[in-house]
Order: C-alpha cells, then sequence, then structure tokens
C-alpha cells in the first residue's frame, strides 16, 4: 500500500507546473554556475590536474552532485513541521499507517517525479554537451547513491520532528544545511579542502550524502576504499535511521494537537 | 448488544505555558518557562453499545475533541483505562484504526491537489479494501449524498459542504464498525446538513457505531437517541434527549395575536413570568410548576376575543445554554 502513496504522491507533481519549471531552470543555473567556476579555476592556474583530478572529471563531479541536490534539498521537514503544528498529522495517525513510512512514501515519489523532470536532463546535458563521463563502479555507485538518499531522509526527518519540541525548526534547518554544504563536498570536493577539516568532515554524516558516491563516481576512491566508504554509509544508516525511529517513538507521546 | 467502547474514569491533562505580556517577561519566558496544567477531560467514563448513535455536545474547549482523540487513538490519556472494539487504542493504533473511521470537520484528509476519487483510491491499498466492495459502496455513498459531479474535482476545488461529503466517503469506504465525526457540519449549508444526515441515518440503520460531536441542536434532535454533555472536561449528563427535555419542560411559551392592542399588565397572573407586547402580538412565558399553559389561556379568552394562538416548548438550544450556564 505504501507504493500507492509513492505513486499518489508522483502523479500529485504534475499539478505544480510552475514549482516544475522553477525547478529545473534551478537546477540548471547551479550546474551552470559550477562548470563557469571550475572552467575559470583550471584556465587561470594553468594545470591539467587539481589534487590529481582533470577538468572533466571535474565536471562529471559537479553534474552529478547537482543531481543528488534533487533529493537532498528536501520539503519533508516543512511538511512535517505543518503536519506537526497544525494537527493534520492526527489525519495520518488515525489511519492504518506507519506515519514515518508514508513520509518517506510521499518523499519517494517527489523523489522519482524530480528525477524524471530535473535529473534526466541535467544528466543529458552533462553527457552529450558538457563530456561528463560514465561512472567507472556503476553497482557500487548506485548503492552508495541510495544510502546516500536514505542517510538524508533520516536526517530531514529528525530536523521534522523536532518540530515536537519546539515552536520552530528553521533555525536548527539552517545550520545543518550550511554545516552540510560546506562539509559534505556537495560544491566543493572535500579532497580539495585542508587536511585537519576534512578529518572533520569525515565524522560528521554529510559526507555520507555526497563525497562517498561522487568520490566512487569519478574514481577519486577505488578499491578497498569503496568497501570502506560504503560502510561508512552503511553506519549512518543504521544509526540515523534507529535514532528517527526512537525519537519519532518519543514524539508519539508528545502528541499534542490544539482543540478540544 | 455488546459494549464496543468502554472509558473509565479517563483523565487527560495538558501542560500549558503561562505567558505573560510585556518586554521583560518575554525575555525571562526565553529562559525559564513558567506551566499551568488543564484537566481538559476530567474522570470521564462512558460505555457505548454496538450500534448506538451518540451526540457528544459542550461548549467550545469543554473537552469534546480532546475525548474524541483519545478514542481514536491519538491522545495517550493521562490516566483512566480506554478500550474500544477490545482495543486500546493508543496502544495498538495500527490493527485499531483499521475498524474505525473519522472525520475531523475542521481537516481534510483528502490530497488537496489531486482529484477526490485519487484518494478514494488511495485508501483502497491502505485499507486493503476488496475491489468489489470498494465498487459497491463508493457506487452506494455518492448515490445517496449526490457526489457524483465531484469525483474528478481536485480537494481545493471543492466548496466546504462538497468537501465534507467526500471525507465522509473517505472514512466509510472500508466499512469500519465505529465512525468518529468531530463535528462534521460546521459551517455547512442546509441541503449538505440534509444530505450527511440522511447518510448517517443509513449508516447507522446498517448496524454502524456513530460517535458525533457538534454544536448543531438539530443535528442532535434528528440524528442521536443519546446524547452525552461535557463541560469543564466533565461528563455532566449521559442519556436520552427526551429526558433533557423533561427536565426543562418547566416552561411553556405562548404567542397571542389579539384583534387590538392590549393592556399587558391585566395579564400579570400567577406562573405568568414574563410579558413581551409589540403591536397586537403578545408574547408570555408561563411557569408550569405554578401554572399550566391552558389555564392562562381560558383566562385570556374569557376577557378578550383573540385571532391567533401558539403554544411552544422551549428550543432545545435555550435548555442546553441553560445545562452549560448552571449545570444539568
Amino acid at each position: 500500500m505504501y507504493h500507492k502513496i509513492v505513486f499518489t504522491k508522483f502523479k500529485e507533481n504534475f499539478v505544480y507546473r510552475t514549482d516544475v519549471i522553477g525547478g529545473i531552470i534551478n537546477s540548471f543555473i547551479e550546474l551552470a554556475a559550477l562548470w563557469f567556476v571550475w572552467n575559470a579555476i583550471y584556465a587561470s592556474s594553468g594545470v591539467v590536474t587539481i589534487k590529481g583530478i582533470t577538468l572533466p572529471a571535474m565536471i562529471t563531479y559537479i553534474s552529478i552532485s547537482t543531481v543528488i541536490r534533487i533529493y537532498s534539498h528536501s520539503y519533508s521537514e516543512y511538511m512535517i513541521h505543518d503536519e506537526v503544528k497544525h494537527g493534520g498529522i492526527v489525519v495520518a495517525i488515525t489511519k492504518p499507517i506507519n506515519y514515518i513510512f508514508f513520509v518517506l512514501s510521499r518523499e519517494l515519489g517527489i523523489t522519482f517525479f524530480r528525477f524524471m523532470a530535473r535529473g534526466i536532463p541535467i544528466l543529458l546535458v552533462a553527457f552529450i554537451i558538457l563530456g561528463a563521463s560514465l561512472p567507472l563502479s556503476p553497482i557500487f555507485f548506485i548503492i552508495s547513491f541510495i544510502l546516500g538518499f536514505f542517510i538524508n531522509f533520516f536526517l530531514v526527518v529528525l530536523i521534522g520532528l523536532w518540530s515536537f519540541w519546539a515552536g520552530s525548526i528553521w533555525g536548527l534547518r539552517l545550520s545543518k544545511n550550511v554545516i552540510s554544504d560546506i562539509s559534505s563536498g556537495a560544491i566543493f570536493p572535500l579532497f580539495l579542502f585542508p587536511q585537519w577539516f576534512q578529518q572533520i568532515a569525515y565524522l560528521l554524516p554529510f559526507q555520507a550524502i555526497y563525497n562517498v558516491p561522487l568520490s566512487i563516481y569519478i574514481g577519486q576512491i577505488s578499491g578497498f576504499e569503496i568497501y570502506t566508504s560504503l560502510l561508512i554509509q552503511v553506519f549512518w544508516f543504521f544509526s540515523l535511521g534507529l535514532i528517527a525511529l526512537i525519537v519519532w517513538k518519543f514524539a508519539q507521546r508528545r502528541i499534542f494537537v490544539q482543540g478540544g | 448488544m455488546e459494549n464496543i467502547i468502554e472509558i473509565r474514569k479517563v483523565l487527560k491533562e495538558f501542560k500549558v505555558l503561562k505567558r505573560k505580556t510585556g518586554l521583560k517577561s518575554s525575555f525571562t519566558n526565553f529562559f525559564s518557562r513558567d506551566y499551568k496544567i488543564i484537566k481538559a477531560v476530567n474522570n470521564v467514563s462512558l460505555t457505548i453499545k454496538e450500534g448506538e448513535f451518540v451526540g457528544i455536545i459542550g461548549p467550545n474547549g469543554a473537552g469534546k475533541s480532546t475525548l474524541i482523540k483519545i478514542l481514536t487513538g491519538v491522545l495517550t490519556p493521562t490516566s483512566g483505562s480506554v478500550k474500544v472494539l477490545n482495543f486500546v487504542p493508543y496502544k495498538q493504533r495500527k490493527e485499531y484504526t483499521k475498524n474505525i473511521g473519522v472525520v475531523f470537520g475542521q481537516r481534510t484528509q483528502l490530497w488537496w491537489d489531486l482529484p477526490v476519487k485519487d484518494t478514494f483510491e488511495l485508501f483502497k491499498y491502505i485499507y486493503k479494501i476488496p475491489e468489489e466492495k470498494f465498487k459497491n459502496n463508493l457506487n452506494r455513498f455518492v448515490d445517496v449524498l449526490g457526489i457524483d459531479k465531484y469525483l474528478d474535482t481536485p480537494t481545493r476545488k471543492l466548496s466546504l459542504g462538497e468537501r465534507m461529503r467526500c471525507d465522509l466517503v473517505a472514512s466509510l469506504l472500508h466499512e469500519p464498525k465505529i465512525v468518529f465525526l468531530d463535528e462534521p457540519t460546521i459551517g455547512l449549508d442546509v441541503e449538505a446538513k440534509f444530505r450527511i444526515r440522511e447518510f448517517l441515518k443509513e449508516v447507522n440503520t446498517n448496524g454502524t457505531t456513530i460517535i458525533l460531536t457538534t454544536h448543531d441542536m438539530s443535528d442532535i434532535e434528528e440524528l442521536c437517541p443519546r446524547i452525552v454533555i461535557i463541560d469543564k472536561g466533565k461528563k455532566i449528563y449521559d442519556g436520552s434527549i427526551e429526558n433533557v427535555r423533561k427536565k426543562f419542560r418547566k416552561q411553556r411559551i405562548l404567542v397571542i395575536d389579539f384583534f387590538e392592542e392590549i393592556d399587558e399588565s391585566k395579564l400579570k397572573w400567577k406562573g405568568v413570568k414574563s410579558i413581551k407586547k409589540e403591536g397586537d402580538r403578545v408574547t408570555l412565558i408561563i411557569d408550569t410548576a405554578k401554572s399550566t399553559a391552558s389555564d392562562v389561556i381560558k383566562k385570556i379568552l374569557s376577557k378578550w376575543p383573540i385571532y391567533d394562538i401558539t403554544v411552544e416548548e422551549p428550543e432545545i438550544e435555550e435548555v442546553i445554554r441553560k445545562i452549560y450556564k448552571k449545570g444539568f
């Protein structure tokens, strides 16, 4: 039955035409901006590789990073917050469904739609026009990409559920997004940062969303290192998933819907 | 008939933040918070049998919705025992909610931007309703409620009355054993109310237990043989609507149209509580403990020729208002 929720949410997205067009434009502007930046950096420094990465590999990196951003900038925090604050959550709670799985199904529905509407055009432009290349280890990349999706989802759920304890979640959400943008490798690859910064970033879950799948994709990590990186993702997948479920358990006790 | 709802000594307390006004207290509130405890439901016991149609009424903030939320498993009571259909709602929510239907009048369960029938289709999967049963129920409900025109309309484009009818269908497709309706007729026009009442009567006749909260006394008069009155979290009455009427049948309202204006001071007999004159029309309220309507009518007829006379019982709304004010 959750697949039906995924499908229904997918279908609902067709209604929001301006949102869809805006999203596509947004993705292309992000990609274009990064493309110009990296072209300028390589041209002005006059080198062929930066820390072993060529310009085409860097273009590949930013293209796939733009695709990951489709799901990492989620709307679910907002939806959870709204449902908690305005009591819409009772509708889900009086149905024989698990709320977290319900939120996940909606998120998947939106993600599939965005992937179709934004991801595929971005990939086509990246491969055909910008000369991006295919992944070196496609299977590992896909596993890593999916794990990254769930790690991001659990973080989103945790922030959304914070609404049960706080009046507003926007401060927390902003902090998470800023830390994530810098420490995940979303905009600049982590291996370009100083050693001490990398060491901090590797301790955070955000690099498991961007850095790991992207590094696997362009071959920055290979061989045995792929396994250890995937293992770190699996660790975050289980621990954040478990924390999200525990927080949800506590949140259910706090359910306090206005009115009476 | 079996008891399908049994709640005993249910208490629900809420912690409410005490906010003071002024900049200084805004500042102190940021660091330390002061709470007070509110008893939204206070020691309520209630049993309801299968097939009953029960109306829960009470003024705003009396605790009706909190009670409904406890019964539907949304809220956990602070203390007391709750048993519905042999489930403890807040503990066995997933299994329990398969057997109930819920409509909260002020919010919709329909997907806002999709045609109504898409939500119905989704619920078919959520409740695992067999195709045959789904189609039969949908056709029947659509017929009685007259919503066939709206099935392809997105929820956001429906009027309140249309939306409410669709919400009712959504919560009944899986043939729940109990339906909880929290103010389903709030803000609806006469036609929508009529359709909904006819529909609810039919659903109840087919054996579904219905629990309804409302502010509309005509809902109660038409639908609910049994009412529960709640005020300040306490159950203050539980019984038939007839009993409420009897208890308050201590007055009659007499409206007399005379042929000409009369001197109303001549009507000040024993038992006449109030006199109101508007031209040829005089309205009297008679205390039936001290006199009777027929006595007063006889006296009037012996003195003046009259054009018309009507005797009214006080409106149930009036009665309920009194109960809220003074208690039962």
